[in-house]
This record gives structure tokens, sequence and C-alpha cells, in this order.
């Protein structure tokens, strides 16, 4: 299996030099191609700063973060968003989308960034939508939308680069059961059929059951790396 | 570019209420900018119509040199081909000559330097308009007439009254002698207790006879159609009539006046920073709100991998939409109110009514339609409104994307 993600040695250290926070104390991980994992902890155990690390938004205080082969370790800010833009698909927890646009333009307006043709962008943003469920709620805006579909709209829109693999933080913490059980059943399927990597941040039991991987932060450490082959 | 042009338009809608307040809080700012300016530039217009209009003139053609020795000698030869020279000229209606000089007036028992003045007694309606300014009275039926119009507070000091005679004692044209005994037709009133307490009026060719200075004026006042042209015309008198004549538009004949607007003009732009700072933090209000709601969807923007710079040019572009329909509105607003004000200008109360008269300034707040004062004030506030409105730009370009996500 190719290695999406390499960590080795990471550490992060807020205020270090009024009372250093250690958040992670030299964290060794490997995401490979293809994987359905979760990241789990207590509040505190750096679960966020992890993931914040791995999506490039931050920078380690030591260590070395290596995405499809590039060390972001070292990464300028502009390097890093382009990075972004073309490696990681991020789905957050709640407002994800421009409200002003459409779910397909939403979905494009990655691709616009990318400076994809417009024939290309319009064809992609179709294809996602109709897989994640949506083709019928192409032209609405996420006001018109509930909370599982705005949802839904942010997983075909992290897809719509063709990224390395898709980080997703708590992305069912603001729905109900049967939205979040909808989403999941999409991510997997996604996974199984398109091999696409997706790496969670989460708290849901319902995220956690689901997942083939589940690693385990406590204190700025990893305290149990659990496969579950199914 | 279309499609970030495309998303500014489209968040400008998004929320109709905050964008509303902002456009309202830079349409109102332009309203205000525009009115204090409108009635500043008005109040110029009539300390200008005042002093100059109802005395001097707005422009003047001399001998050379006579505006600074104020000499008889240095009057001017009333030649067909000035007047036709200055006639030619497109923005000059028709002309007011005048024989301006002093003389020593005295009645019975009193005697008092004064200001006589030589005028024709139909042209000199464009200016002083003595006829509509008497007192008691009546008006000059000819311009050879041998009487004379006193102002009210000479007629006062000098304790005569319509039919009492004054005599002027002077010099004339080329040291002759000059005097006259005249009877008193009428009194008339200046605002101004300066021009009140010394004015002597005698019909044109009167004063030439007794100052022996026929067919002589010591100026030519030309009598434009459109003021705004003044400097313009000025010049162009001063290149066709040549070395032999000077011109003097008003601003050079009445230095100190020139000062007093440029003095109340800078107190003016002291209330007008007043006003631009108000309308800042108006402003600014608005924009941190807007900018404080939307820190989560920068940071998401940000993490989903647009570029800061782009993220900065869509709001950049927001702000100009916001803020040039704020200016657009004020303007819109600003207009009929200016406009309405300017034909209906506000007048003072009985009291400040008797001390604008004291100082030869009519009662009446007048408005200005100059259009330099609605792009001057339409530029200006809206490069305050963008200038505030680089708080959300600055704030994306500093954004700490990790605080930004976690709310």
């Amino acid at each position: 299996m190719k290695p999406i993600i390499e960590i080795s040695g990471l550490e992060k250290i807020y205020n270090p030099t009024k009372v250093a926070v250690h958040a992670l104390r030299g964290i060794d991980l490997t995401i490979n191609e293809g994987e359905f994992s979760a990241i789990v902890g207590p509040s505190g155990s750096g679960k966020s700063t992890l993931l914040n690390l791995i999506g490039g938004l931050d920078s380690p205080s030591a260590g070395k973060i290596k995405i499809d082969g590039t060390d972001i370790s070292n990464l300028s800010e502009n390097e890093l968003i382009e990075f972004r833009l073309r490696k990681i698909g991020f789905v957050f927890q709640a407002y994800n989308l421009i409200p002003v646009l459409t779910a397909k333009e939403n979905v494009e307006f990655i691709m616009l960034l990318q400076n994809s043709s417009k024939q290309a962008r319009e064809e992609r943003a179709m294809n996602l939508l109709k897989a994640v469920g949506l083709h019928a709620e192409v032209d609405r805006r996420p006001v018109e939308m509930s909370g599982g579909q705005q949802q839904r709209v942010a997983v075909a829109r992290a897809l719509a680069s063709k990224p390395a693999f898709v980080l997703a933080d708590e992305p069912t913490a603001n729905l109900d059961s049967a939205s979040a059980e909808n989403l999941l059943d999409i991510m997997e399927q996604l996974n199984r059929d398109e091999k696409i990597t997706f790496l969670f941040s989460t708290h849901d039991a319902r995220v956690v059951k689901r997942a083939r991987r589940v690693v385990t932060l406590e204190d700025g450490l990893i305290s149990t790396d659990i496969s579950n082959a199914k | 570019m279309l499609t970030f042009v495309r998303l500014a338009l489209r968040n400008i809608f998004r929320n109709r209420g905050r964008t509303f307040i902002t456009i309202a809080a830079v349409a109102l700012a332009v309203l205000l900018a525009l009115t204090m300016r409108s009635m500043q530039y008005g109040a110029y217009g009539n300390m200008i119509k005042n002093v100059v209009g109802f005395y001097t003139g707005y422009a003047k053609v001399n001998a050379k040199g006579f505006w600074e020795e104020k000499s008889l000698d240095l009057a001017l030869l009333d030649e067909p081909s000035v007047r036709e020279k200055i006639l030619a000229h497109p923005n000059v209606i028709d002309l007011v000559p005048r024989l301006e000089t002093g003389a020593l007036a005295a009645s019975e028992d009193v005697t008092k330097g004064s200001i006589v003045t030589g005028i024709d007694i139909e042209k000199e309606k464009y200016i002083v308009d003595v006829e509509n300014k008497m007192q008691t009275g009546k008006y000059f039926s000819s311009n050879n007439e041998q009487s004379v119009i006193i102002s009210e507070g000479l007629a006062k000091f000098l304790k005569l009254g319509v039919g009492d005679t004054l005599v002027l004692l002077s010099q004339g044209f080329r040291a002759t002698s000059a005097s006259g005994k005249y009877p008193v037709i009428g009194t008339m009133r200046f605002g101004s207790p300066d021009l009140n307490g010394n004015m002597v009026f005698l019909p044109i060719e009167t004063a030439q006879y007794m100052y022996a200075a026929e067919e002589r004026l010591t100026s030519i006042v030309p009598i434009m159609s459109n003021i705004r042209k003044l400097d313009q015309t000025v010049m162009d008198l001063k290149s066709s009539l040549g070395e032999e004549y000077e011109v003097l538009g008003w601003n050079e004949m009445i230095p100190e006046l020139v000062q007093l607007i440029e003095a109340d003009n800078k107190g003016g732009m002291i209330f007008l920073s007043i006003l631009y700072i108000i309308i800042s933090f108006g402003i600014f209000g608005t924009i941190l709100m807007m900018t404080t709601e939307r820190l989560y969807e920068f940071a998401v923007l940000i993490s989903i991998g647009m570029k800061r710079l782009k993220l900065m040019i869509v709001v950049f572009l927001e702000a100009l939409f916001i803020n040039f329909l704020g200016v657009i509105a004020g303007c819109i607003i600003g207009v009929p109110v200016l406009v309405y004000f300017y034909f209906n200008p506000i007048h003072l109360g009985e009291d400040l009514s008797d001390l604008s008269e004291q100082y030869n300034i009519e009662p009446v707040l007048n408005f200005s339609l100059n259009p330099e004062i609605f792009y001057s004030q339409a530029i200006l506030v809206f490069i305050i409104a963008v200038l505030v409105t680089l708080y959300p730009v600055w704030k994306i370009k500093t954004l700490d994307l990790i605080n930004a996500l976690r709310g």
C-alpha cells in the first residue's frame, strides 16, 4: 500500500517562550492509501492539533509530515495553500459551504481555484453531486438544504480537486442520526468503490464503529492504534 | 476574475440588512458632507455677492496704475473702442461706467470725508442699484441732473435731509479745483456701516463736469453672464485690452475677502474633518460586525485552498460595491435637498438678521450647487469608506486560521 500520510517525531508546543503547552509529544503515524481511519481521543488529547498539522493549517514545532511524498513541514504559507488545494479535501464540522453559491457552484469553486476548464468543472461537479445523491439539488443554495445535504455537498467539494485524501473534522457532529448514517454510507461507499482515503477526527461512536482503523490520542501521544479489517 | 466579481456581488445581497445599514451609513455621510460643504460655499458666494456685488463689481477695467494710486489723474478716456473690446467678450453682457473719487462733504456746520461715485443712472442698477436702496426722496432722472443722493449714515452725520444742500470740495482731473453745491434729492441705505456712513452718488455727467474729467472714467465694470467664468474673462480682457489697461478680478481688488474666506474655509475643514471621523466610525461599526461574523467563513475558504490575496480581492470588491452604492444613494438624496435649499434659502431670524446686516451680509443661509462639491465630497467619502473597509482585508491577511476555525 502506498503511504499517503507519513508522520515522524511530530511535536507541537504552544507558547514555547511562556508557559509551554506540549500538545503533541512525538507522534509517529502512517496512513496508507485507501484507509478509512479515525483519530479519537478526549478533549485536550491533541487530536485537533494533529489534524491541523496534517491539514497544513499549522506548522509543527519538531518532526516531519509527508503528504503523498511531499514534506509539508517547511512549506511557505502560499505553498501550503496551493498544496491543500491540490492534495487535501476538507470537510469541516459546519458552515462548510459558501452561502451565496449553489451546491454545484460550491463544488465547482475548488476546481475554479485550480483553473480547470468550465466544461471539466461542470462535468465533475455533476458527477460528484450525483455520487453523494444530490443530483436533484444542484441549484440549491446552502440555506435551502438540510444539514446532512450540506455535508454531502461538502464531501463532493472535498473530492472535486481529486485530493490525496479527505480530512474530515467532526463531520457528523451537527447532524441527526439519519443524516449522519447517510453521510457515512456515502463516504464509506466512495472509499470502497473509488479507493478514496478518509481520515476523521471524531467523538462520534457511529464514525468510530465504521472506521477500519482507530488511532487514539492521549496527552499528545498515540495510546492505541487498532486496525479492524472489515 | 469575473467569478470573484460575481461572488462579491452575491455576498452583498446575502445579508441585506447589514448591506442596507452600510449603504445607509455611507449615503448619510455623503448627504451630511454635501450639505455642510454646500452651505459653506453658499455662504462664501453670499459674502462675495454682498461685498463685491453691492459695490465694487466682480471685475474692473482701469487705466494702468489706477488701482494702486487711486488718482483721478489716472482716469481712462471713455473711448468707444475700449467699450467695444470689452463687450466683444462672449461672457460680458453689459458695462457699468463709473467715476469714483473722494471729496470733503459739507453741510452748514459739519464736514466729512466721503466717497463720491459718479454713476450711469441706468447701468448702475446692475451693481449698487441705488434706486432700490432709497430710504427717502427719489432717484435721479438723468445723467446730467444737478443733484446728489447720499447714504443714510452720512445724511445723519451731516444733519441733511431731502431738499437740503450738500457742498462737495475736492481736487479734479490734473490738479484742477473741484467743487459743487447740489440739492439732496434722496437718501439710500447700505448694509455696511462703512459704506453707509460715507457714500455720495452723483449722475455720471454731473460728476465728470465737477471733476473736470469730461469723457473720463475711473473704471468700467463688465457685467458677466456667468460669474463662474470670471477668471477666464479677466484673463481674456487683459490680453485683448493690452498693457495700457489693468483688468482686476474681485479677488485682486479685495484680497482681505479672499483671506477671510480662506480662513473660514480652514475652520470649515476642521468641522468637516470631525464629520469625516464620525462617518468613519459609523461605517467601521458595520464593517467590524460583518468581519467578525465572517471570520470562520474566511478561515474555511483559506483552508480549502483559496489564496488570501484572492479572498482579500473578493472582500475588497464587496466593500467597493457597497461604498459605491452608498455614495450614489447619498448623491441621489443630496441633489434634490440642495436644489430645494438653493432655490429656497434659509432666512435667518430677526436677531441674526440685524447682526448680519451690520456686517453687510444678507441675513440668508444660501446653498451652493457648485458641481465641485458633489464630486469632491462624493470622492472623499468614498475614499474614507474604502479606507475603513480595508479592515476586513487586513484581517484576512493576518487571520489566524486555527483560532478562526475554532470560532
